[in-house]
């Protein structure tokens, strides 16, 4: 019998106004080729956010998508969120 | 008792139970008959190309989307930038059902670590979604245990959270204790860490919108 743990990048997801980059990492528990037991795990990259560490297919989806004007646009829509939230 | 397969036409057929059906086939799909259930002892059902409509059949009653697991919280600035060097706990789960999540955890830094380049006010961030822009503040987080913060003169410890718009993190809030109004942006600078004996705490749950 043999039992390993196996992690895999399942979705990578583009969603709401600023392209953000959403990411589910699926563990699976592999008793003898058979799936026993999953669990998920996600994150978020934001437009700007440094993603260097992330796998080839997350760096390239956000390469496509986090365009320089995507962020700035981000940055102009967040600093506004800011501004409300404190005044 | 006596179970038989009817078909009286090549379209429709039927199993019946002493005479009559339980379960009905025809061109719409699979009918259970008044009365009856349907019990899966040992696999579930797999509902996951379309969903499952409950309480009615408009697009309104359809349950989509269910999702359960764990994501890291972590501290951040005005900036996003990570302002904590070393965390003891980063526990977040999160368990999703339609459009809405709701996420709980724990966050404690470590007396080891230290502050860096911190500006601004104080956010939990890496949350697993994007909550929805919904142009208001109405999802928030409650705080169920805080401990170790160091606020500034007639304001209280963080007590609650506002997810932010078309963002995966939520703004920290206290009180100001000279009037009792819950208003107030916690700084980051707040955070108390580098002290041998002494490192900040804080343990949470909130629901929000998701984008999508």
């Amino acid at each position: 019998m043999t039992i390993e743990k196996t992690k895999t990048i399942d979705k990578i997801e583009t969603v709401g106004d600023f392209k953000h980059i959403q990411v589910r990492e699926r563990t699976d528990i592999v008793e003898d080729g058979q799936v026993i037991s999953s669990s998920y795990h996600r994150w978020v990259i934001q437009p700007g956010q440094d993603y260097s560490n992330e796998s080839s297919d997350v760096r390239a989806m956000c390469q496509q998508f986090h365009t320089q004007e995507v962020k700035d646009a981000y940055a102009t829509f967040l600093a506004e969120q800011q501004a409300l939230e404190s005044a | 008792m006596t179970v038989s397969i009817k078909s009286p036409t090549s379209t429709t057929g039927s199993i019946q139970l002493n005479g009559s059906d339980v379960l009905t086939i025809d061109s719409s799909g699979i009918t259970l008959a008044t009365g009856k259930d349907l019990t899966l002892s040992s696999t579930a059902l797999d509902a996951s190309a379309s969903g499952i409509y409950l309480g009615g059949t408009a697009s309104a009653n359809l349950l989509d989307n269910y999702e359960e697991g764990t994501w890291t919280p972590e501290y951040h600035d005005d900036n996003g930038e990570m302002g904590v060097t070393s965390y003891l706990d980063q526990n977040g789960y999160y368990q999703r059902v339609g459009q809405y999540v709701t996420v709980w955890g724990e966050i404690q830094t470590s007396n080891t670590g230290s502050l860096t380049g911190t500006t601004g006010y104080l956010h939990i961030g890496n949350l697993p979604f994007v909550k929805a822009n919904t142009g208001d503040d109405t999802f928030g987080a409650h705080f169920s245990f805080v401990r170790r913060f160091t606020p500034a003169a007639n304001t209280s410890s963080p007590k609650t959270g506002l997810f932010i718009n078309n963002s995966n993190a939520m703004r920290l809030y206290k009180e100001d204790l000279t009037n009792g109004e819950l208003d107030l942006s916690v700084n980051a600078t707040e955070l108390s860490v580098q002290t041998t004996t002494a490192y900040n705490w804080l343990v949470f749950s909130g629901t929000y919108l998701i984008t999508g």
